[in-house]
């Protein structure tokens, strides 16, 4: 550079004249002490080149000199802390796992969590008493202690899998998926799932009826119209939906079918396929898709519906992605026309 | 008639074959255990150690049984008081400032230091991957801006270390204004601003308040410039924007741990310099790299 030059062009000699040595000191210092002591180690040698050249040496005080990097925002200096955090926050030591209750249903598991051991921490093993099981399933118990069947977790992990495969096949092809789970303590976990799937919740009695008879009780209930990116549109099909039939969910989960038999008899007449949890003492063959578990703990229902919205989660976000790429991964609704055509013709087909 | 009375009064607790409940007094215990945290290259390390800079037992002494003891230490200082479950980096910014609870400061500062530096190790498939990484460009555009070339500032990391009488770390930072700058930590100190109680950048044994880098920025700042700013206000008083709340000081990128038992093994009594030339060729620049990324996408050199 400049310097270097005029070293070569005056010799080391005349550029050294200064009385100040230009070994930076090793001893330490402070930075802010250390960018002191770079300016004023410079400023003579910008003095003595800028006298010597008819070109001047920029500056490089930071006072005088632009500065490169603009303010930061209240938003970017957040967004760097946060960054910061991740990046050196964990450095030290590394904290086993703590259970606590609330994470389990604001922030639930995914599919790729389910391990044996977090099922039997959740009591998913635990059976009722042998002397009231099913004999129907014999083939997801793995024996007896303290009077009670023991469900064998690995079966109940492979039965979960299997379901969330099926939630979020049924989301990633925009069909509707319906969690259901009437007991207490259930609500929570319930319409969280239903919220990362974006489907339908009920914790409260099923009505009877819903269903098979749903053109009768539902009949008040408003219809929407969603376009492939979820978008709300009904107020382009407004008069279109006056006489639509009530829709029927493409998916039941049901988190305690002891209760709700109605619902998945329903079900069953109307081919809605169905996801329960079937304790020892119930009978599989109520549900499409059992999955062998306990339905007494709470800890464990919360598990199970957590992975599974984030199954219908995986599932959603697949399709709206599709979607951005123009691919639509569902049929759209039959006898529907495009709204501003006159003609009957049908909306555009999916591929 | 006598001896149905006698078995029937036998009481049950002469029966050995009756299992006691254990009925415990206290509510169950419910903490997070620090353990040794796992290393990208754990694997390898433990095998073959870091070739031409540590041998396998070297990486032993420095890491897994240094660490491990850290760990420890946490685990019995923090077991049953509200700190239980705080991480390490959480332990040292709250006690920085206090006194009395030096020991933990110092296990949980050093725990993460220790950390820090072994992060930034990299792995080098002998025969296959050159000597050292490559510095990813705009970082070293960045190095040469601030420190007038990569050599220089290798050359100079490398004399800060060596110079430095007695155990300690030392760290290339950004500050606020993205400036790299090199910053020594004295035994367990904290590089974090707020930490800086316990920086710990200078030997107290020879370097007073007096002297040159004997305060820190704070209390430097505050013996010589005024503080006295009644009256002013307005865009033309000179004020300084208040930072954001928690605003960042500076970010650790890059550190070198000069503690004796790291190096004594392997490269002997004399061997600090040695020791810090080689491991020059054995930092992961791209963890460097990442670790200036206080924003996304915003890494150092892109601004």
């Amino acid at each position: 550079m400049i310097i270097r030059q005029l070293m070569l062009r005056q010799g080391r000699r005349a550029l050294f004249a200064p009385t100040r040595r230009w070994i930076r000191a090793l001893n330490t210092e402070t930075i802010e002490a250390s960018l002191e002591h770079h300016i004023r180690e410079t400023q003579p040698i910008e003095e003595f080149v800028n006298s010597q050249s008819h070109v001047p040496v920029q500056p490089t005080d930071a006072l005088t000199s632009e500065s490169e990097t603009e303010e930061l925002t209240t938003a970017e200096t957040w967004e760097a802390i946060q960054a910061q955090k991740q990046t050196t926050g964990p450095l030290g030591s590394a904290l086993s796992h703590l259970y606590r209750p609330h994470e389990l249903v604001n922030n639930p598991p995914s599919p790729k969590d389910i391990s044996v051991e977090s099922l039997i921490a959740a009591q998913a093993h635990l059976g009722h008493s042998t002397s009231l099981w099913h004999p129907g399933n014999s083939r997801y118990i793995f024996g007896i202690r303290s009077g009670i069947h023991i469900i064998d977790p690995s079966i109940t992990a492979a039965h979960l899998r299997r379901a969330c495969r099926i939630v979020s096949g049924v989301t990633a092809r925009g069909g509707i998926v319906l969690f259901a789970g009437t007991r207490e303590g259930q609500e929570r976990c319930v319409v969280k799932a239903a919220e990362l799937a974006g489907g339908c919740h009920l914790f409260e009695r099923w009505t009877p009826g819903s269903i098979t008879n749903g053109q009768q009780i539902l009949a008040r209930c408003k219809t929407k119209v969603v376009d492939e990116f979820d978008n709300d549109v009904t107020h382009l099909f407004g008069d279109q939906l006056m006489n639509r039939s009530v829709l029927k969910p493409d998916l039941v989960v049901c988190l305690n079918p002891r209760e709700n038999y109605v619902l998945l008899h329903e079900c069953g007449l109307n081919g809605v396929p169905t996801i329960g949890i079937v304790d020892t003492d119930q009978d599989p063959t109520w549900v499409t898709y059992p999955i062998p578990a306990n339905d007494d703990s709470l800890r464990c229902v919360q598990t199970i519906a957590g992975v599974l919205g984030r199954a219908g989660e995986t599932g959603k976000k697949a399709r709206l992605e599709a979607a951005d790429q123009g691919i639509i991964t569902f049929n759209p609704a039959e006898r529907l026309r495009n709204p501003g055509s006159r003609s009957g013709s049908e909306s555009r087909p999916s591929r | 008639m006598l001896l149905q009375r006698l078995t029937r009064a036998t009481p049950r607790a002469l029966n050995p074959s009756i299992q006691r409940p254990i009925i415990s007094s206290s509510a169950p215990q419910c903490r997070r255990i620090h353990h040794v945290p796992p290393l990208t290259h754990d694997a390898s390390f433990k095998t073959e150690g870091v070739p031409s800079l540590f041998s396998a037992e070297g990486f032993d002494l420095a890491w897994t049984q240094y660490q491990r003891l850290m760990v420890e230490k946490l685990n019995l200082l923090t077991g049953g008081t509200p700190d239980e479950n705080a991480t390490t980096k959480t332990l040292l910014l709250t006690y920085a400032r206090q006194s009395d609870m030096a020991s933990l400061f110092n296990h949980a500062s050093m725990a993460h230091n220790n950390h820090f530096f072994f992060n930034c190790l990299v792995r080098l498939i002998i025969h296959i991957s050159p000597k050292s990484t490559i510095i990813p460009k705009p970082f070293a555009d960045k190095l040469a801006e601030d420190f007038s070339s990569v050599e220089t500032f290798r050359q100079e990391f490398i004399a800060t270390a060596n110079a430095m009488f007695g155990p300690g770390f030392v760290w290339l930072v950004k500050t606020e204004d993205h400036q790299l700058r090199i910053l020594t930590t004295y035994l367990a100190g904290s590089p974090y601003p707020g930490a800086h109680w316990r920086r710990q950048p200078v030997d107290m044994t020879n370097q007073s308040i007096e002297s040159a880098g004997g305060l820190s920025g704070a209390d430097y700042a505050r013996q010589t410039t005024v503080q006295n700013k009644v009256g002013k206000i307005g865009s033309a008083s000179g004020q300084p924007r208040e930072p954001a709340p928690g605003g960042i000081n500076l970010t650790p990128l890059l550190c070198v741990n000069t503690w004796e038992h790291v190096w004594l093994r392997d490269w002997g009594i004399g061997g600090k310099r040695a020791f810090l030339e080689a491991w020059w060729d054995k930092i992961d620049w791209e963890v460097v790299y990442n670790n200036s990324d206080t924003m996304k996408g915003r890494k150092v050199g892109l601004l």
